[in-house]
């Protein structure tokens, strides 16, 4: 964590210090934060439905912990991809959110549906039942990953289009330097952020399994951090 | 019993449901009409903006009322009867495509009374292909009554289920409304509507696919 947190500082440093765009001055400096939370976020959801498959097919609940968390992860740089994105497009487009371009739209409901993801999981009390049908929502929803990150491309839109293309970049070194070392810091944070919710994850398990069945498995005693009940009614 | 069969049994089962409790008809499309009529009185005396939003708001109020149409059993179903239709060997796929048939055949009944209402009531402009809206409104339905019971299977069982089932369909019906919505002023502009029926028709058959392909698992997560 204290390295992601360091190479983050890192990137934050190295956008304030790149160039200002030729028409677009500071503003375009929020590229370096943008880009790399929309990056990072399809990569989380991806993951969501990665883990979702494979707790399909293994029924190990440590691949719904990766797909519940890294959801949650999503969500947060989608967020922060959305902002940030609001923050530039008012001085440069004219407004915070344009109805027109397809991929903010876009954007905004693949939001929508992990909220309701996430929403679907807290929601649903037993593990097995959750895991069961998150992972059905979270191999749906994730279809929906390459239609934002292409949809610049099959509608019109005041979005750019790609700027790193196998063939070459059209951004200038110096920014796309910033950019770049952001994409790996970003992820990196991404990684320390799931490792931190896997052990959450795995404790909330622990302390669940810990809990005493007062009368039958209908009813569970309250968890007020007392004294632990284990033992009492036993024969 | 074949497949078709049970389609056509447990439509049956669900319109006559429908039939009993009225709940369509006697609740939702009042409750419909009055959304409908909110929308003008704030804005005021605008008759030519209310005019010009009159189609799409007709397909706001189809979409958010339509949900409340496709989960009108949802207060009343219970588990026994779920089990029920389990043990009688009931194809899960099968009782995922009658609920859609049952659902789709109420929501475009549904979607008649509201688009009357919204002529009468904002006189929007006239469309010159008007049947193709027929068909418009047939593809809309059948896609928002899939998902909406894609997403009541999703969230059988939950006490949040009556306010967690419309924020888990609301942005994914966003392409039915999208096509819906374009396609319709298309016909306004006398464009061609093909892009947008293909959207329509496109979203109907993935939600399909999934729907049928997802309905034993989520039997299975239900029990």
């Amino acid at each position: 964590m204290a390295l992601a947190g360091l190479v983050s500082a890192i990137g934050v440093w190295l956008a304030y210090s790149t160039p200002p765009d030729a028409l677009q001055r500071t503003y375009a400096r929020i590229i370096n934060i943008h880009a790399p939370a929309m990056w990072v976020a399809f990569l989380a959801f991806g993951v969501t439905a990665l883990g979702s498959i494979v707790w399909r097919f293994t029924r190990n609940r440590r691949w719904d912990h990766l797909a519940g968390a890294s959801a949650e992860i999503g969500v947060l740089f989608t967020v922060i991809g959305l902002v940030t994105g609001m923050i530039w497009g008012k001085p440069v487009w004219g407004v915070y959110f344009d109805w027109a371009d397809p991929r903010m739209a876009s954007t905004a409901v693949l939001l929508l549906v992990y909220v309701g993801y996430l929403a679907l999981r807290r929601a649903t009390i037993d593990p097995e039942k959750r895991a069961s049908r998150a992972s059905i929502l979270g191999i749906v929803a994730v279809i929906q990953v390459p239609l934002v990150y292409f949809s610049v491309n099959l509608m019109r839109s005041l979005h750019q289009t790609q700027s790193i293309r196998p063939g070459g970049s059209t951004i200038h070194p110096t920014m796309l330097r910033a950019m770049l070392f952001n994409l790996g810091a970003f992820t990196l944070v991404y990684v320390a952020l799931m490792s931190a919710r896997m052990v959450v994850a795995r404790l909330e398990d622990a302390r669940d399994a810990r809990q005493v069945s007062a009368a039958g498995s209908a009813v569970l005693p309250p968890n007020l951090g007392g004294p632990s009940l284990r033992g009492i009614g036993d024969g | 019993m074949t497949f078709w069969r049970q389609v056509r049994a447990i439509t049956s089962y669900e319109l006559l449901i429908e039939r009993r409790s009225g709940e369509t008809w006697s609740i939702i499309t009042p409750f419909a009409a009055a959304a409908l009529m909110t929308i003008p009185l704030a804005i005021g005396i605008n008759l030519p903006l209310i005019s010009s939003i009159g189609w799409p708001i007709f397909w706001s109020i189809a979409l958010l009322f339509g949900m409340q149409v496709a989960w009108r059993h949802v207060s009343g179903e219970r588990n026994a009867m779920r089990d029920a239709i389990t043990l009688l060997g009931v194809d899960p796929a099968a009782r995922f495509t009658g609920r859609v048939v049952a659902s789709g055949v109420l929501l475009s009944g549904f979607m008649l009374v509201i688009g009357v209402l919204t002529v009468f009531l904002y006189t929007p402009d006239e469309l010159n292909r008007w049947p193709w809206l027929i068909v418009v409104g047939l593809l809309f339905a059948a896609g928002l009554a899939q998902l909406a019971t894609l997403a009541s299977d999703l969230t059988i069982g939950l006490g949040a289920r009556s306010s967690l089932a419309p924020l888990l369909v609301a942005p994914l019906a966003l392409p039915l409304l999208i096509g819906a919505a374009q396609a319709t002023d298309s016909l306004l502009r006398s464009a061609g509507i093909l892009p947008w029926l293909l959207t329509l028709v496109l979203a109907n058959l993935l939600l399909a696919i999934v729907g049928v392909l997802t309905a034993r698992p989520l039997q299975e997560a239900a029990t």
